[in-house]
């Protein structure tokens, strides 16, 4: 199923996109999603970020995917 | 209160406005904001704040003003460089509003002030540069029950929300601390346009201005991520997490106890009411023959009853505490201690030393 997924920041400097669509196995959770991008991008291991589905967020990386969901990764930013 | 001809015609503007109108602006002009960090942010919360006639503001950053500042801090000129950037701040926000009242303060916001700095401010705008600081900018305002109004930027890119407001999701259910990931880079390393921190820092000043005259929808509960290169503004809700209070409180506890209580001898005390007018003094002794000190009022609470009085209390205001010999009194300031009174000031051998 496809998800699409948006980066924010660090992150989208790290992916080198902002925004991207992802074919992924169905019923996979968002922990599972996090482990594969850090799995193609062993930096985003280092970095703190959080995650929104469809913009919620959600702090259970058990939370399931359903297709065409909207994924936002977002890290704290420390500029001011 | 009422606002003043010159106040009338000076804010003229928001008076049109039926949202705002007198009573907004006496809201305005009774609000006490604390703003944290006198930079890209900062420069461009402060004059919409005191142009606005937020009545009170202080200023806290110890940097002092550098040359590669001035793209985007537009508060200052060329002939600041080296100078304390709050001092800088504040003389250009009594230029701008003469009615207000500004207060700077060129120490670094730390754990060892934070409490000290932060009491008798209604709200507290996070306008610093570092991470942790920004957890410990959190922590605070939990700790005096008052909304911090978050404002970061990186390169192109901002977020904005309102946290801890009556109640609501706080910088921590947002972000949950994880020390054991790199702390990320700031302007200094990054580089940043510097058109961001002006926009970013507006929304901040907005979201002041809606929390003090109670109008809009304050941005509770949700963060707006801004992305200037593409034109996107998104907002996403964020839950509240119940155990972020608790790891706020833990990390203030850590250095609180001591900071909250001022141990003050008989010849101190004078001096201690003059710069705290709005201070309770408690009288704990059983019997009790003083009604004022220096014009204000003494409550008289036998120790006997404290613990069943405190509730009537506001734990956030000030609160002098003392009996015949300093004795009983400790007693009374562990109690305020745990009841997390906020500032504790302690008469070092109670009346006697008088």
């Amino acid at each position: 199923m496809k998800l699409y997924l948006k980066y924010f920041g660090l992150i989208a400097e790290l992916m080198k996109a902002s925004e991207i669509d992802l074919e992924v196995s169905s019923g996979i959770s968002v922990g599972e999603l996090k482990s594969n991008l850090i799995n193609g991008n062993q930096e985003l291991e280092r970095i703190s970020f959080s995650v929104a589905v469809n913009q919620q967020m959600v702090t259970d990386d058990s939370v399931v995917c359903e297709e065409n969901d909207e994924i936002a990764l977002f890290p704290p930013f420390a500029g001011g | 209160m009422k606002l003043s001809t010159k106040e009338i015609q000076r804010y003229k503007r928001h008076l049109l406005l039926s949202e705002v109108g007198e009573l907004g602006q006496l809201a305005l002009k009774s609000a006490r904001v604390l703003v944290i960090g006198a930079g890209g942010l900062g420069n461009s919360v402060l004059p919409y704040l005191a142009g606005a006639g937020v009545g009170f503001i202080t200023v806290v950053d110890h940097d002092k003003v550098d040359v590669s500042n001035l793209q985007r801090q537009v508060l200052f000129s060329e002939s600041d460089i080296g100078k304390y950037k709050a001092e800088v701040a504040v003389e250009r926000l009594k230029a701008l509003n003469s009615e207000g009242s500004y207060k700077y303060i060129t120490e670094k916001f730390t754990l060892d002030n934070a409490i000290k700095i932060a009491i008798d401010h209604d709200v507290i705008i996070d306008c610093v540069d570092q991470i942790h600081t920004r957890y410990l900018i959190n922590d605070v305002a939990q700790h005096f029950e008052i909304p911090m109004v978050y404002g970061a930027i990186h390169k192109f890119e901002g977020q904005v929300s309102v946290f801890n407001y009556k109640d609501g999701a706080t910088y921590r259910c947002a972000f949950p601390e994880d020390k054991t990931k790199n702390a990320s880079p700031n302007c200094e390393e990054l580089g940043v346009i510097g058109v961001l921190p002006g926009i970013v820092g507006m929304y901040q000043a907005m979201e002041v201005i809606k929390i003090v005259t109670g109008i809009g929808e304050v941005l509770s509960n949700k963060i707006l991520l801004i992305d200037l290169l593409n034109n996107i503004h998104q907002i996403i809700a964020i839950q509240k997490n119940t155990n972020s209070k608790h790891i706020s409180q833990k990390n203030l506890k850590m250095n609180q106890q001591e900071q909250i209580v001022t141990h003050i001898s008989g010849s101190e005390l004078e001096n201690v009411l003059q710069t705290n007018p709005n201070i309770k003094i408690i009288d704990i002794r059983p019997e009790c023959d003083i009604e004022s000190m220096m014009n204000i009022e003494v409550v008289h609470i036998p120790v006997y009853q404290l613990q069943q009085q405190l509730h009537q209390l506001d734990k956030n205001q000030a609160t002098l505490i003392f009996c015949a010999h300093g004795i009983n009194s400790q007693w009374a300031k562990e109690l305020l201690i745990q009841e997390n009174f906020t500032t504790i000031y302690h008469l070092d051998g109670g009346i006697a030393a008088l």
